[in-house]
């Protein structure tokens, strides 16, 4: 029983260690303090960097990019709808254990994804706003020159 | 029927709203002629000058956008080589799963008495197999995102100092070029009306 029961667990224990490495991947480069907003990764999240912080996206990295208004409007509302995307998808997930059909799960999932690259695509535009204004660019001056 | 039609109808919005991507709103106007700037168009994309560089998941032609900075290369290579040999593997695991289990199901049918149990046993370790294979290739295509980000910060971060970079399609400043003849009648000049 024993002799059966091991390479079972040993697959397992395998199956599992492979998902959990899968999980775990961020960026490893440490970009320079020089007032610039970055988009890092941090398991398996994207985020955004700046002056040695970090912040994901589901966590509301707007106030990092506060110098630039609008930016930081886009990046909350980036986080918004990477959140709503991220409770869209445990719905449908929820639904498939349930034993739901694929019709009723396959427009969620979509709709879940949609809003998640939207989300994507707003933290972006607030990262490349950040950096376009000329109001984050004093800032990081100021703070360069008071150092 | 009715459900059946009501399903391809379902399935085919989910399909028209997925086609339609995310896009950028926002193109930024003050980014330096070599610095590679991301932006979204269904996924991510690498620009430069407002050229697109690399495109899509595989980030390919990244490696070639930051040549000029040696370690930025590596990982942009490391991105694209990841995200091919992820879906290699993944396409790979999951025809090992399909294949397999045809296989078996196919040696149980065959013979019930003799074929039954090596059947369940290609059908189940070839399920296993694949499933294996086919999360290291996710694991793989996992890993090519973050190496495509670390390269571009990497570059960004390195290429003003870098001499391999020089002239790799930065713009000339805006006024006269200030070189070391310049430099040198600027100096005289001050050392006269000193005297």
């Amino acid at each position: 029983m024993r002799l059966r029961r091991s390479p079972l667990l040993a697959s397992a224990a395998l199956l599992v260690g492979l998902t959990g490495a899968g999980c775990l991947h961020g960026t490893r480069y440490t970009p320079r303090r020089d007032g610039t907003a970055r988009l890092v990764m941090q398991v398996n999240k994207l985020a955004v960097y700046k002056d040695g912080e970090t912040i994901k996206l589901e966590d509301k990295p707007a106030r990092l990019l506060r110098c630039s208004r609008r930016a930081a409007a886009d990046t909350a509302r980036g986080a918004e709808l990477w959140a709503s995307g991220e409770r869209l998808a445990r719905v449908s997930a929820t639904l498939a254990a349930l034993g739901v059909g694929a019709p009723a799960i396959i427009p969620i999932a979509v709709i879940a994804q949609k809003r998640m690259d939207l989300g994507i695509a707003k933290l972006v535009d607030g990262i490349n706003r950040h950096n376009d204004a000329a109001s984050c660019a004093a800032a990081a001056t100021t703070r360069t020159v008071s150092r | 029927m009715k459900a059946a039609a009501r399903s391809a109808a379902l399935l085919l919005l989910a399909a028209s709203v997925s086609a339609c991507g995310a896009q950028s709103q926002f193109t930024r106007r003050n980014a330096r002629a070599s610095e590679i700037v991301w932006r979204v168009n269904g996924a991510l994309q690498a620009t430069k000058g407002g050229r697109v560089v690399a495109e899509g998941r595989s980030f390919s032609g990244l490696d070639e956008a930051v040549s000029c900075v040696p370690m930025a290369r590596e990982r942009a290579s490391a991105a694209h080589s990841s995200y091919v040999g992820g879906q290699i593997a993944t396409w790979s695991g999951f025809t090992v799963m399909i294949g397999g289990a045809g296989a078996g199901v196919g040696m149980m049918f065959a013979d019930r008495e003799k074929l039954l149990w090596p059947g369940a046993a290609v059908a189940i370790g070839s399920a296993v197999l694949g499933g294996i294979v086919a999360i290291v290739g996710a694991n793989l295509i996992a890993k090519s995102r973050p190496a495509a980000l670390d390269a571009v910060n990497m570059y960004n971060d390195h290429y003003a100092a870098t001499r391999a970079c020089r002239g790799f399609g930065e713009k000339r400043p805006l006024g006269p070029r200030v070189g070391k003849a310049s430099l040198r009648m600027r100096s005289s000049l001050v050392e006269r009306r000193a005297r």
